[in-house]
């Protein structure tokens, strides 16, 4: 029963969008006004079918419903509770009812967000949005349905959640990754607007700016958690592999910066008007191009949902309709808008102008290394190739330099023209004081001096001098300090948070160590000056696995750190992971990775050391917080 | 200039439609192999049914042929088995057996209980022949045309369908 | 800043400390070198080799047979001393380039290899034409509203 009310529920949602999207742009173009009042009641309305949907699936996977074919595949009676609710949008049919659920979300948001909502601008982004949940659903309803049952013989038993699936981190990185990718949804659907409503100036990047920005925030941390899930989680001590998965994320995130940066010159100054329309909808494109290369099944990756090349055709179906038909009114808007404000190569604007060329070149780039290979294949009738690592991390280099570049002097560029530059002086020195200082703490704390992390302690010290360093210094007094800080804390939070990530990386990347070898039970190995001991290994059950379990003691200095790893046999599935033992301080992570047991009581052990690595996502997390905190002083000032 | 600058996001999105649709049209989910036109590698290596005797690429002799890598771990290899019988029975193609990484004893005995489609299997228990045919695991199945070229390399299961698709044209 | 002070005087005493530390026998490393240097080779070499099997694994991260069958070839490659290059080579004879992540430099990639930074030089040799022609346009209007003071003037004259 319940199945067929989460069913009812989709179909009615897709009525209701079905009138959502089509009502407010006849009401538009035949000039008939009805009430403008349905545009609130009508997302709740969205917005409740859907969740309660969503929720009748849940409910599906708590009762250990296998009659429904979804469940029956991807849940199990051993799995513990929180991840059968988190088993709902494990795969592909249930992560989309949770996409919906996301851009419903997103629409009651913006509604609401708004005194008034009884204009045409508002009343087509309405439209709009319902428009794509519309697409969604349809294609959910056809292709993709989670509540199909299994009768009239349905099993007692399930499949199961992948067991690498089964963790904490898991659970929550869709619902943040899928809120960023609908988010999108809403600059994309508000750029329609003021093209259609021949509304383009400052007031639409007002309006934009905020919700570019949220979603960039939940794409930082639904990205950051991936990462750092994939650290502990795949035994290898990597944290991002340029997988296609990865970069279907990483690339709207990369335009929707570029975005946000760009509303903010039309905003301030009326200019860059076809950049941020042309960046609302390629953020949108590229969330929907992700979604195409994760979904059909071109693309082969570690975590692509597996398919179905006919699922493809309807998301490029989707993908085709709002892109094109949002390129199309971007090529016949009313061109007379252009206002003509003049600024020189070094005014804020121009910095601006290079950020946003730097980001999306870098975008488009990431996209087309990833796609490449299939279009290498179809060119030379065969050949195949591939795009890693390798050619990505040298691709990404010089971008990143030029971005780390703009942040840093970026606050002290003006409108129009910048006269005053003795702070580029002040830079230098603080830069250069901090790239020292930098150097002899890592020489002190890991014993060696690498050229390798040279450019990322660069970039940081730079970033650092110039949104937070320099600042402290030079601004008195300390009113003056804090109220500007006040003014751009959610920019410097940001700025701050990728200095971070750039230093992490740097650092992991040259000073770690590692090690891969055999050890008994008693043994110890020096790994350049940490001591790793086997000490014991035990058995240990949970509640549906078996697992060897190894105990380690690491020795440095007078410290002596315990730390485990294991090897899990998950019963239904016969499927054996391993649990990497991770012990964490402020300057490095000791990571050890149990393999096979060669023979007796010897193990085959992958040791590693790795400093800075937290410091990943510590910046990524300081980014998040700097992106949430300049939306939501935005949409305070609105309400 | 201005026109221009306006259609051309268009232009590009559209032949970037086409190419994401041929993409969905691809029917090749396996890595083609490089040894497509190539004679068969040199190898020293013993056969399955006798410890003592060495084999080396002239004992695969007669053409046209197909080498098969094979092994009792390999569940689709039992599914594989009886087209291969099957193919024995009714074409005048030889098949070459490589046993790949397996225990010589289980060899014998599965191929003793059911039936052994072979001239001879190759006992590569390192996997060095298979390294250099290309080989990442098991079915595989390589065809050797007359010449003595190797002319496809199927991965997965034969079937009657993938051998009328990939490899009777080479047969001719 | 204490942390942090602790930790530099931590790292000092670690220093000192791992200097009376046996090491235990080489021989139970899992693929034993005899220079450091060809260590960091080999290791970096599996991170540049794709999995032929895997969906999406570089050989360092791989768990599969065929990717520890040519772990043990590649090591065994490296201690007969040849060269990055033809450890590649020996690898694409067999698997073809689709099991190097960088792909080779040649023609039939140079779009991939050249394109992103050829895109950035186009694109900022766009944003300065436009920017040139916008500056003329706006000088044009100043000439022709000078002009038309002008004549305003010494009409008034």
């Amino acid at each position: 029963m319940i199945p067929e009310i989460g069913h009812l529920l989709l179909i009615g949602a897709l009525v209701v969008t079905f009138i959502g999207g089509c009502l407010p742009i006849y009401e538009f173009f035949s000039k008939k006004y009805y009430s403008q009042s349905y545009v609130r009641p009508f997302s709740v309305l969205t917005a409740f079918l859907v969740s309660g949907s969503l929720i009748c699936l849940i409910y599906s996977f708590l009762v250990d419903d296998f009659s429904v074919a979804y469940v029956a595949t991807n849940s199990n009676t051993l799995l513990p509770n929180y991840y059968k609710f988190a088993a709902t949008w494990g795969a592909h049919e249930g992560s989309l009812v949770l996409w919906v659920l996301c851009l419903s979300l997103w629409l009651v948001a913006y509604m609401f967000s708004k005194r008034d909502v009884n204009d045409p601008f508002s009343s087509i982004t309405f439209a709009i949005m319902n428009q794509v949940i519309f697409a969604f659903v349809l294609f959910t309803l056809f292709t993709s349905n989670p509540f199909e049952r299994l009768l009239p013989f349905s099993p007692l038993e399930g499949g199961d959640l992948n067991p690498s699936l089964q963790d904490f981190a898991f659970t929550i990185h869709p619902p943040l990754l899928y809120l960023g990718y609908s988010g999108l949804a809403l600059p994309f659907s508000l750029a329609i607007a003021a093209m259609i409503t021949n509304n383009i100036d400052s007031l639409w990047a007002r309006n934009a700016r905020p919700w570019s920005l949220l979603s960039c925030a939940f794409l930082t941390l639904g990205i950051g958690l991936g990462s750092w899930w994939a650290y502990y989680e795949l035994g290898w001590g990597g944290w991002w592999f340029w997988d296609p998965v990865e970069n279907a994320a990483f690339v709207p995130w990369l335009i929707s910066i570029a975005l946000f940066h760009s509303l903010i010159v039309t905003e301030r100054r009326g200019v860059f008007k076809n950049w941020s329309l042309l960046l609302s909808i390629l953020s949108f494109a590229a969330s929907l191009l992700g979604t195409f290369l994760v979904r059909s099944g071109v693309l082969t990756s570690v975590h692509a949902f597996a398919l179905d090349p006919e699922r493809g055709l309807f998301i490029l179906g989707i993908f085709t309709y709002f892109v094109f038909g949002a390129l199309l009114i971007y090529s016949l808007k009313n061109t007379k808008t252009q206002s003509e404000s003049t600024y020189s190569l070094t005014s804020v604007e121009f910095g601006f102008l290079l950020n946003n060329l730097l980001l999306v070149v870098l975008a488009i780039s990431i996209m087309f290394g990833t796609i490449f290979p299939l279009l290498y294949e179809a060119y030379t009738n065969g050949d195949q190739v591939s795009v890693g690592p390798p050619y990505f991390n040298v691709l990404i280099l010089p971008f990143a330099i030029g971005l780390g570049f703009l942040q840093g002097i970026g606050l002290f560029l003006g409108w129009s023209d910048t006269k005053d530059f003795k702070f580029v002086n002040r830079l230098l020195i603080e830069t250069l004081t901090m790239l020292i200082v930098i150097n002899i703490i890592l020489y002190f704390l890991f014993g060696s001096f690498n050229t390798g992390s040279l450019v990322a302690c660069l970039l940081f010290s730079w970033i650092v001098s110039g949104n937070f360093l320099d600042i402290v210094i030079n601004k008195r007094p300390l009113n003056k300090i804090k109220s500007f800080l006040n003014f751009r804390l959610g920019a410097i939070f940001a700025h701050l948070g990728i200095a971070f990530l750039v230093l992490g990386i740097g650092v992991v990347s040259s000073y770690s160590s590692e090690k891969e070898l055999l050890l008994s039970v008693g043994e110890s190995y020096d790994l350049d000056g940490y001591v790793f001991e086997f000490e014991n290994l035990s058995s240990e059950k949970g509640p549906n696995y078996i697992a060897d379990v190894a105990s380690l003691k690491i020795q440095e200095n007078a410290q002596a750190i315990s730390l485990s790893s294991e090897k899990r046999n998950y019963l239904s599935a016969n499927q054996v992971t391993t649990e990497v033992g991770i012990v964490a301080d402020l300057f490095k992570d000791y990571y050890v990775a149990l393999g096979e047991n060669i023979e007796g009581d010897t193990w085959s052990f992958r040791l590693q050391v790795k400093p800075f690595v937290r410091w990943i996502w510590f910046g990524a997390l300081l980014v998040a917080i700097g992106t949430f905190i300049s939306s939501i002083k935005l949409l305070r000032k609105e309400t | 200039m201005k026109k221009i600058i306006d259609i051309a996001p268009l232009v590009v999105f559209v032949l970037l439609v086409l190419a994401l649709f041929s993409f969905l049209q691809r029917d090749n989910n396996q890595l083609n192999s490089v040894l497509i036109d190539k004679n068969f590698p040199e190898f020293t290596l013993t056969k399955l049914e006798d410890e003592d005797i060495i084999l080396s690429k002239s004992d695969i002799s007669h053409f046209p042929a197909i080498v098969n890598v094979w092994a009792t771990w390999c569940i689709t290899c039992r599914v594989e088995h009886p087209f291969l019988l099957n193919l024995k029975k009714e074409s005048k193609i030889k098949i070459y057996g490589l046993n790949y990484k397996d225990d010589r004893q289980k060899a014998l005995s599965l191929l003793e209980r059911d039936g052994n489609p072979f001239e001879f299997s190759i006992y590569d228990k390192e996997g060095s022949l298979a390294i250099d045919l290309g080989v990442y695991g098991a079915p595989e199945t390589f065809l050797i045309n007359s010449d003595g070229i190797i002319k496809t390399r199927h991965v997965g299961a034969l079937t009657p369908e993938i051998w009328n698709k990939k490899f009777v044209i080479h047969l001719k | 800043m204490k942390s942090l002070f602790f930790s530099i005087i931590l790292a000092i005493s670690q220093v000192i400390w791992s200097v009376g530390i046996q090491n235990l026998d080489v021989q139970k490393e899992l693929y034993p070198f005899d220079t450091g240097e060809e260590e960091i080779r080999f290791n970096k070499l599996l991170d540049d080799y794709r999995c032929p099997k895997c969906q999406s694994s570089n050989l360092s991260g791989s768990n599969s047979p065929i990717a520890r069958d040519l772990k043990i070839e590649i090591y065994r490659l490296v201690k007969e001393g040849k060269k990055d290059y033809e450890i590649t080579e020996f690898l694409t004879q067999r698997y073809g380039d689709f099991i190097l992540y960088k792909p080779p430099f040649q023609p039939s990639t140079y779009l991939l290899w050249i394109g992103p930074f050829a895109l950035l030089l186009i694109a900022i040799l766009c944003v300065f034409l436009v920017k040139r022609s916008k500056q003329k346009k706006v000088s044009d209007t100043d000439l022709r509203a000078l002009k038309k003071k002008f004549k305003s003037e010494s009409e008034k004259r």
